[in-house]
């Protein structure tokens, strides 16, 4: 069972090796065929997405010359494609803590220094007129900066990238609040002075007597195209 | 990079460079993990990510008062420009820049802690904590000069006249979201007083610098939250 497994990468990397002169269509439907059972390919494939970036497989794209790269890929690969027993959610923890080797004491100080360039920069800016240009030049230097802290103090450049999705998520939300809710109040009608008394819309006519309105009805009647 | 040497450490004895001090009554190891973790590799990647969506969700928690503040500075541009003036613009880059030292002075603590440095982690904590404090008392000072100008949200503001209608709304929302954010720094200031016992009972470096790292993540977001308020409030249109 586990010799037969070793020897299918292989056999696979030695046909892909072969038919290099096959249309690029051709080969990236043969790619794809593995992968279409969902279930299968979930158990197959160890959790890739929150793996850390240097132990993602190499590219399938690259092209094995010879027989004996291809044996060195073989040794790989098993470890990669094949369901790992023994790994346990410490396993998945130790992807996900990282190596946690933080940044340098150079590159500490570095950071803090472009940080306080970035503040006189955008002091300066501040005060010279930039036209139209001034609210978009102080929200670029702060996401610089913001983006400085994230990824060196807090370590997200040296996270894994789970760690760097849950950190982008909450600004991801952020900025559908901000962007749909701004396009919709930018598409408004220029509005008159906020008179809540007025009624929304086209004004009803007046309940006539005899009218089938209900008398408590809150809401003034959709006005019928009544001759 | 350092990320290569990952597979090496799977042995199940954690990440990390052994505990330096070997004086320590056999390290922090077996006590520290908490029962429902399989290993401290594990529990380091929960605290870690735990924190993290904390922070997301801080964000969150602060997007509502951006969003507030973009739509009404749409609507009273006029007012926003005049009231901002009104704000001391070298008091607020004197305070970024402490809160961008006591940033540094967070990120060189944790540091310490991974490497172990249990005095040093002290110290570089106490800094923090020192610049913080200076922080908040040049914000209580920026607040005193505000309650002497009468422009304290309320019944007695007096900039809606001088200032332009909309003004008001502008230090509403001044005093909103610079005292939401003192209130985080006051969290943090207690924070750093329990990661200072912590490290007393020499909890915090070694094996687990995971609580230090945690709260370095919360006081690093605070700081970033400044550094968007800084603009917003400080700089529109001060030419």
């Amino acid at each position: 069972m586990a010799d037969s497994d070793k020897k299918k990468p292989d056999r696979k990397e030695a046909g892909r090796s072969g038919d290099a002169s096959e249309p690029p269509a051709a080969q990236r439907k043969k790619r794809a065929r593995p992968i279409i059972p969902a279930s299968a390919a979930a158990e197959e494939e160890p959790p890739r997405n929150i793996r850390v970036r240097a132990e993602r497989p190499p590219a399938p794209e690259a092209e094995v010359p010879s027989r004996r790269a291809a044996a060195s890929v073989t040794e790989e690969a098993p470890r990669r494609r094949k369901p790992q027993p023994e790994r346990s959610a410490a396993n998945v923890a130790e992807d996900v803590a990282g190596t946690h080797h933080g940044p340098s004491m150079t590159i500490y100080f570095g950071i803090f220094g472009l940080l306080l360039v970035l503040t006189g920069v955008t002091v300066a800016a501040a005060f010279v007129d930039l036209g139209p240009f001034s609210a978009p030049v102080a929200v670029a230097i702060a996401a610089v900066k913001a983006t400085v802290v994230v990824l060196y103090f807090m370590h997200v450049k040296y996270a894994s990238r789970l760690i760097g999705l849950y950190a982008a998520s909450g600004f991801l939300f952020l900025a559908i609040l901000l962007g749909i809710t701004m396009s919709e109040v930018s598409a408004r009608a220029p509005a008159g002075p906020i008179d809540p008394l007025a009624p929304a819309g086209r004004v009803a006519p007046p309940p006539t007597a005899g009218h089938a309105n209900p008398p408590s009805g809150l809401r003034p009647a959709p006005a019928d195209d009544e001759p | 990079m350092s990320e290569a040497t990952s597979p090496v450490s799977r042995s199940g004895q954690g990440h990390g460079p052994p505990s330096l001090r070997g004086g320590h009554g056999g390290g922090a190891g077996p006590s520290m993990l908490f029962h429902h973790f399989e290993t401290m590799v594990q529990q380091k990647a929960a605290v870690e990510l735990g924190m993290w969506l904390f922070l997301a969700q801080e964000v969150m928690f602060f997007g509502g008062l951006f969003m507030a503040y973009v739509y009404y500075r749409n609507k009273f541009h006029d007012a926003f420009v005049h009231a901002s003036k009104h704000l001391d613009v070298t008091l607020g880059t004197v305070n970024t820049v402490v809160l961008i030292g006591s940033s540094l002075t967070m990120a060189l603590a944790v540091d310490a802690a991974q490497k172990g440095k249990r005095d040093r982690t002290r110290n570089l904590v106490v800094a923090t904590m020192v610049l913080g404090l200076v922080f908040m008392g040049i914000k209580a000072y920026e607040y005193h000069h505000k309650w002497v100008e009468g422009l304290i949200p309320g019944a007695g503001f007096s900039g809606e006249a001088t200032l332009g209608h909309g003004s008001h709304i502008f230090f509403i929302l001044y005093f909103m979201m610079t005292g939401l954010h003192a209130l985080h720094m006051i969290i943090g200031e207690g924070l750093m007083i329990m990661l200072l016992v912590w490290n007393k009972q020499g909890k915090v470096t070694g094996e687990y610098p995971s609580r230090c790292h945690a709260m370095g993540l919360y006081w690093h977001f605070v700081d970033i939250v400044w550094i968007w308020l800084f603009p917003m409030l400080y700089l529109v249109s001060r030419h």
